[in-house]
């Protein structure tokens, strides 16, 4: 299913561990940024890619919103840094640091969990 | 008891002999590669060598009219390569490396215009550049694949990007 459909109707995890924390927390970024790049560009957006990157001792968490206008395809590259702490054990194994990491199949599995 | 010794001992030595000769195939077939990668590297060296001696040949023979045949057969050769027509690969490297990023109706509709209507034969030039590292796919579920070629370099109508930074 399409990301953007799955993150509005998407509800909190219920429980208060790390991994419910973490994956609320990125569902309500995402949601803010699909409405910053509502603002940014004037057209539905094709698809959403989510990624993540080590910097240090932070995590990058970076979102990839591309869409089409007026025949040219447009990418708009939304960044957060979170604190290494915050992230799941088995998410922060999958960071690397001169790569970003695909994590979008993730957050698909969390949201029709 | 000694023909069971026998048949294990047996059995080792042909195990010894099979594995060694899949071992010294394995090096038949590296030295081979290395060989062959060796001669392909020689060839950068080998023909201009080769041309320049060709036209020292002729110079020696015929004198200046060496740089006349030699500058026909310049121009007969970029003749060639300017009128060869492309291939499907090339017209899809081309649109490419103009666009940056498309989907596969975007491509087969480019390709189109240009009279290419084999859609087959664009699948194959994609895949082949897929495998090779070339193109990037971006799978969105649910929608048609996007296709972004992955060279770092300036695309004349390539896809534009905005970097924001949102906490």
């Amino acid at each position: 299913m399409i990301i953007e459909a799955l993150l509005i109707g998407a509800a909190l995890l219920v429980g208060g561990s790390l991994v419910a924390k973490y994956w609320n927390s990125i569902v309500d970024w995402l949601k803010r940024c699909l409405q910053k790049v509502k603002q940014v560009i004037k057209t539905a957006v094709y698809g959403t890619k989510v990624f993540i990157k080590k910097i240090g001792e932070a995590i990058e968490e970076i979102s990839k919103h591309y869409a089409k206008e007026n025949g040219r395809w447009q990418e708009t590259v939304i960044t957060r840094k979170v604190n290494e702490r915050d992230v799941p054990e088995d998410i922060r194994a999958m960071a690397q640091k001169y790569r970003e990491t695909d994590i979008t199949d993730e957050l698909e599995a969390q949201l029709t969990r | 008891m000694e023909i069971i010794i026998g048949i294990v001992l047996l059995f080792i030595a042909v195990g010894l002999v099979v594995t060694l000769l899949k071992y010294l195939f394995y090096a038949i077939v590296f030295i081979l590669v290395i060989l062959w990668k060796l001669f392909k590297l020689s060839l950068y060296v080998l023909i201009p060598a080769g041309i320049l001696y060709g036209f020292y040949y002729l110079y020696t023979v015929i004198g200046y009219w060496s740089i006349a045949i030699f500058a026909v057969c310049g121009l007969i050769v970029t003749a060639i390569v300017y009128f060869k027509p492309e291939s499907t690969g090339q017209k899809v490297k081309r649109i490419f490396l103009d666009i940056e990023m498309a989907t596969m109706d975007e491509l087969h509709e480019k390709l189109r215009l240009e009279g290419q209507m084999d859609r087959s034969e664009m699948r194959r030039a994609v895949q082949h550049f897929v495998d090779t590292g070339k193109l990037e796919v971006l799978d969105f579920k649910g929608k048609e694949r996007v296709y972004r070629w992955t060279d770092e370099r300036e695309y004349p109508n390539g896809v534009i990007t905005k970097h924001i930074r949102l906490d």
